[in-house]
């Protein structure tokens, strides 16, 4: 049998000799966990589009989406489930001939248009935002997703929550869409803002 | 009496290798396509217990010369199963969302797996050991000190298994058992580092900063071991169960090397610290 060479300890010091360090060692640990993470999710990408004079930030880590005929679509691979949270930019030309409208005459029309593309499609608010000092609309609602080609199994459908924003610059209606599940569309909604704040519009002409 | 203990190590380590592989044989004659739904489930929830109760009996084995109270063994696999089930998965998965991030470039899992996974799995089992049994009587050795770290590690090992098995509704049998022979081993390992240095702390004139390097040593090779384990068995959406075997048997070589050279020095050290 071995002695304890430091029987003789209280347990205050046994506490500090032991626990101490490790503690110190524990926070040292926490402190390398929460930044690389905020480096890593802070990192963002650029996206450029003279042409459509815009330019937007998104999260460094999401990857090209599928949406066809979008000037932008990304999505974050990295998030769980069927369907990953997806972010696009689709830009419409208004008809020139007919005067500019409000943005909010625009709303009615498009959620619409946005029922016949989408199952269950529902709309949970609408309310009125700015992006980059432009007057915009917020649409938020849910729609139902079938997830499609998965090569492991085939997967449920996907109640998603989806915001768009329609905002008019120049001779063109900008709608950029934010949707992800809706169990864990909370989670993104920091992304949502982060993005959403990003959004430089060229006001110049 | 040292050859005997020596002759005791390679015995039972043989023993526990041959009753490993002959767990995972067993599991793969079994018809694996057979079970399904809830018999499935129990398969894998019973499948996720037998590594554990092997290794277990192993270490019994190592430290037959001064046996350690079951009870108190079985207390602190079940402090750190609790401690993995209450504080480690929730911490890993919904605090630190280490898969959110820590994925892509290599260097950047590697230090994610050891940050976030590494140092809170091995910190929770120092703490199962530390706050349990290494302030008792019954934290006599340097042998005890690897014997509490392998409980501890197992009992870690069995809640990882059983979350495996519950998340996937049932596992495959084989790859199954692969899966579990090695978090089992591995976690086992890890842990029975860190008890090591902290027997080494509490009967060694050791600086304060032994402990801690202990875990560093713990958390660095948990880490590494993810990386390698998912580099090794995962190839593009398929996991690959052979591959898997194969870090597992190369592990279980450096593993078990490693753990008989640390208890032939512990009761090494324990003999001539007894004869002086």
């Amino acid at each position: 049998m071995e002695s304890h060479t430091n029987s003789r300890e209280t347990p205050w010091e046994t506490s500090l000799r032991y626990d101490a360090p490790v503690i110190a060692l524990a926070a040292l640990a926490f402190v390398g966990i929460v930044g690389l993470r905020s480096l890593v999710l802070g990192q963002r990408a650029v996206f450029t589009d003279p042409d459509a004079r815009l330019s937007v930030q998104y999260p460094a880590s999401w990857t090209p989406g599928v949406e066809k005929g979008s000037l932008l679509s990304v999505q974050d691979l990295r998030s769980k489930g069927a369907f990953k949270a997806t972010f696009s930019i689709v830009v419409k030309e208004l008809d020139s001939q007919r005067p500019i409208r409000p943005v909010q005459e625009l709303v009615v029309p498009f959620t619409v248009e946005r029922g016949r593309e989408l199952r269950q499609y529902g709309v949970l608010d609408i309310a009125v935002t700015q992006v980059d000092t432009l007057d915009a609309a917020r649409i938020t609602y849910t729609y139902v997703d079938y997830p499609s080609g998965s090569p492991l199994q085939s997967a449920l459908p996907v109640v998603v929550k989806a915001v768009d924003i329609l905002v008019i610059h120049g001779d063109n209606l900008y709608i950029l869409s934010f949707a992800a599940p809706a169990a864990t569309f909370a989670q993104h909604s920091g992304t949502l803002d982060a993005i959403l704040n990003s959004v430089d519009l060229d006001l110049s002409s | 009496m040292i050859e005997e203990i020596r002759g005791s190590f390679w015995r039972s380590g043989l023993a526990a290798l041959l009753g490993l592989v002959a767990f995972v044989v067993i599991i793969r004659l079994l018809p694996q396509d057979r079970l399904q739904g809830e018999w499935l489930l129990a398969a894998g929830i019973v499948l996720a217990l037998v590594p554990a109760l092997l290794w277990l009996s192993f270490f019994y084995q190592q430290d037959r010369r001064e046996p350690e109270p079951k009870r108190i063994v079985f207390r602190v696999f079940l402090a750190a199963a609790v401690l993995a089930s209450g504080a480690g998965l929730p911490i890993i998965r919904d605090l630190f969302r280490v898969e959110e991030w820590a994925t892509g470039d290599l260097w950047l899992r590697l230090a994610g797996m050891i940050l976030a996974v590494g140092f809170t799995q091995e910190l929770l089992k120092y703490a199962a050991i530390r706050y349990l049994v290494f302030p008792t009587s019954d934290f006599r050795t340097r042998v005890d000190g690897i014997l509490y770290g392998v409980a501890a590690g197992l009992g870690y090992a069995t809640v990882l298994n059983l979350e495996y098995v519950l998340f996937h509704q049932g596992v495959i049998l084989f790859v199954g058992a692969i899966h579990m022979v090695n978090t089992a081993l591995a976690q086992a390992g890890f842990a029975a580092v860190t008890g090591y240095f902290l027997a080494g702390a509490k009967y060694g004139d050791r600086p304060i900063w032994w402990v801690p390097v202990g875990l560093i040593t713990a958390a660095t090779l948990n880490g590494v071991f993810a990386v390698l384990r998912q580099e090794v068995s995962v190839r593009g959406l398929s996991y690959e169960p052979l591959s898997a075997l194969m870090l597992t048997i190369a592990f279980v070589a450096v593993a078990l090397g490693i753990l008989f050279a640390m208890l032939r020095r512990a009761q090494w050290r324990t003999i001539s610290e007894s004869k002086e």
